[in-house]
């Protein structure tokens, strides 16, 4: 693709997930809010697609902003949620959380201007995939001058690193890794979800009239 | 380079035992309590903590996984003991009078934290650190609101998940930059050395392990994701507070270790970069070290107080972890374990105060020593070594955290200068507060119609192990 093109979707894609996620937080009402997270996903999910992130992206549509924002709506619209009262807080907390909110987005935009591609007013997705190479530190030059230091056989020890660029579909690659390399994180995500059923059950099992 | 094979699986089943052990002891008692309803439901407790503690045995072992794995089994073990011990608040404030619904999930819930706490202990990538640590998450909400006619552990329950849900979201924001800048999910020394000498990629790397800390933190208890405790705490079940403090507090720990291990591996070759880490480790102690010990001063509820007391001891911890050499995790474990033991003792006995006299204040304790001077003096025990009494566990445990201290007097940023004093305040400070409640049991006269307290076998159980435990590890300090 043009990278001038590629520049100007990024930028319209990347400036709408903004609008839309400030739109979640600061409109009141709730329907509203789950609507502007839908959009905001949408978006994120476009920019996915640009950077080359296929499979990415479509899971990010189905399951997001799909699956988990129906259930959102379903719950906003079953508790009948009418619009939101701003709380009448102590100035002192607002001052507080103005403050650490500050400190945190301040820290993370330094981080990521420093990122190549941020700055120099060139496409950000173009100059990533045109780093790739340096910058991955799986197999790209930058390994190769590293000296092999001793890692700890407990806690953190080596483990076989996951390529990203074998040729393969990133939908064959993530499901290959899924089941191997990660197939014992999923046995215990389902014991999550085991525990999160149960406790879902418990709590919500009817009370005892007597 | 040649490509090796990049795809093989990272872990053996066989790493995993105690989890899959643990999950189907859980899955064993719910589906028993499905398909046999007559059966006695006290038994699931008691089963599942025999069985735990039979684990326990069975994974003990030298290295630090299998050190840690035992005593998050051994303390489940205790708490289980513990919640058959409370049965009578738990049918009362389940399902009210004596039916006996919710005992089985009551009992499977801790096993399936367990189980994550195993796994967490054994994790290598954030992948399984943050499933791990979420199993631990999601069944540690249910148990704190499980008591669904109390306002106080309903309250506990939600104030819970909704904190714990932003520490999973600086958590997961953590990972994400972390596979952003170095690639991989896995603490491998290489990949992080050359995401930290990339000039692109260093302060990356650093806010990723902001993050996770910040994530992590909040399970260890520390500044400033501690709020959550003292409520907490106070608000839930006894046992499941006695496991929350205990275990809860060794997974987050353990993860701390998972997550900080691969940097102090590499803190030789870039330590400039470390420079700002190990600033940040030692304000988040001292901040901890305060809030921790001076919050508890005024406190008159004991469960707030142990929580206070557990932030307090959790930046005694935090203070191993600021000279961020491999060496750490022994004087860590020990003070875990020190600090594990004392607290289940002091929650076993305030359980049982609460269902004798009603109150989880303070002057439940009142005139403890002239009513039942035998019980008395393990429960001083408990509190002396959490105070860090000479001759019990606590105290080589805060000496060991000192040394620590010292340790790092090479260290360009003279942090000994400010944070010394700082230990030292909040250790004294810990002697006023653990001794009142000794002062209750011995000074404050019981009132008129004070019977003594009858403590259940299994809670004198409890008392005289934690007890002889503390003492024997107070006075042999080669095997400490």
């Amino acid at each position: 693709m043009n990278p001038a093109v590629q520049a100007i979707l990024f930028y319209v894609f990347a400036f709408g997930a903004l609008l839309s996620a400030l739109g979640v937080v600061a409109l009141r009402n709730p329907v509203s809010c789950a609507l502007s997270l839908a959009s905001c996903l949408a978006f994120v999910a476009a920019v996915f697609f640009g950077a080359g992130a296929t499979f990415l992206g479509i899971a990010q549509l189905i399951i997001y902003a799909g699956a988990i924002l129906v259930l959102i709506l379903f719950i906003v619209m079953m508790l009948n949620v009418k619009d939101e009262h701003p709380a009448a807080g102590n100035w002192l907390y607002c001052v507080l959380g103005v403050l650490a909110a500050g400190v945190l987005a301040g820290t993370l935009s330094s981080a990521a201007l420093r990122l190549p591609g941020s700055t120099g007013g060139r496409c950000p997705v173009h100059v990533l995939l045109e780093h790739a190479d340096d910058l991955c530190p799986v197999q790209g030059s930058a390994q190769a001058q590293q000296p092999q230091t001793t890692a700890p056989t407990e806690y953190g020890g080596m483990l076989p690193p996951i390529s990203m660029r074998d040729g393969e579909s990133d939908v064959s690659l993530l499901g290959k890794n899924l089941f191997t390399h990660y197939n014992l994180s999923i046995v215990v995500l389902s014991f999550a979800l085991l525990a999160g059923a149960v406790g879902a059950v418990a709590v919500g099992r009817k009370l005892r009239r007597d | 380079m040649s490509t090796p094979n990049l795809i093989s699986a990272a872990y053996t089943w066989g790493q995993f035992t105690p989890s899959f052990v643990l999950v189907g002891l859980a899955l064993l008692i719910l589906l028993t309590d499905a398909f046999l309803p007559r059966l006695n439901k006290q038994l699931f407790p008691l089963v599942g903590s025999l069985v735990t503690a039979t684990l326990a045995c069975f994974t003990a072992g030298s290295s630090a996984s299998a050190l840690f794995t035992t005593l998050a089994c051994a303390a489940t073990a205790v708490c289980l003991l513990m919640a058959y011990d409370y049965r009578s608040v738990v049918s009362a404030s389940v399902a009210g009078g004596n039916h006996e619904d919710g005992v089985a999930e009551f009992s499977a819930l801790p096993l399936l934290a367990c189980a994550g706490v195993c796994s967490l202990i054994r994790s290598r990538d954030l992948i399984m650190l943050f499933v791990s640590l979420e199993t631990v998450t999601l069944a540690s909400y249910a148990m704190a609101g499980y008591f669904r006619r109390n306002q106080g552990s309903v309250e506990a329950g939600v104030k819970y998940l909704i904190l714990g849900a932003v520490s999973t979201g600086l958590m997961i924001m953590g990972a994400a930059w972390f596979f952003g800048t170095t690639g991989t999910f896995m603490g491998d020394t290489r990949f992080l050395l050359a995401a930290l000498s990339n000039p692109y990629l260093s302060a990356g790397v650093l806010i990723s392990v902001g993050l996770l800390l910040a994530g992590v933190f909040f399970k260890a208890g520390a500044i400033p994701m501690h709020t959550w405790i003292p409520d907490v705490y106070q608000g839930a079940p006894t046992p499941v507070s006695a496991f929350l403090a205990v275990v809860s507090k060794l997974a987050g720990f353990a993860a701390l270790l998972i997550i900080l291990l691969p940097l102090i591996y590499l803190q030789s070759t870039v330590s400039d970069m470390l420079s700002s880490l190990i600033s940040v480790l030692a304000v988040v102690a001292a901040g901890t070290l305060l809030v921790g010990n001076l919050g508890a001063i005024p406190q008159q509820n004991t469960k707030r107080l142990l929580g206070y007391s557990s932030i307090g001891q959790a930046g005694f911890i935090l203070v191993f972890f600021i000279s961020l050499k491999p060496t750490i995790v022994g004087p860590v474990f020990n003070y875990l374990l020190a600090y594990g033991i004392a607290t289940l003792m002091a929650f076993a006995a305030l359980a049982t105060l609460r269902m004798q006299r009603g109150s989880e204040e303070l002057s439940a304790f009142r005139g403890l020593g002239k009513t039942n001077p035998r019980t008395s003096f393990l429960i001083t025990v408990s509190f002396a070594s959490l105070a860090g009494v000479p001759l019990t566990a606590g105290f080589l445990a805060k000496l060991s955290s000192f040394q620590a201290l010292v340790s790092t007097i090479n260290l360009p940023h003279h942090i000994i200068y400010w944070l010394l004093p700082i230990m030292i305040i909040c250790a004294a400070a810990g002697f006023y507060y653990y001794f009142k409640v000794l002062r209750f049991m011995y000074w404050e006269k019981p009132e008129q119609n004070d019977t003594p307290v009858h403590f259940s076998p299994v809670c004198i159980a409890i008392l005289t192990i934690g007890t002889l435990l503390l003492l024997v590890l107070g006075v042999t300090p080669l095997i400490f």
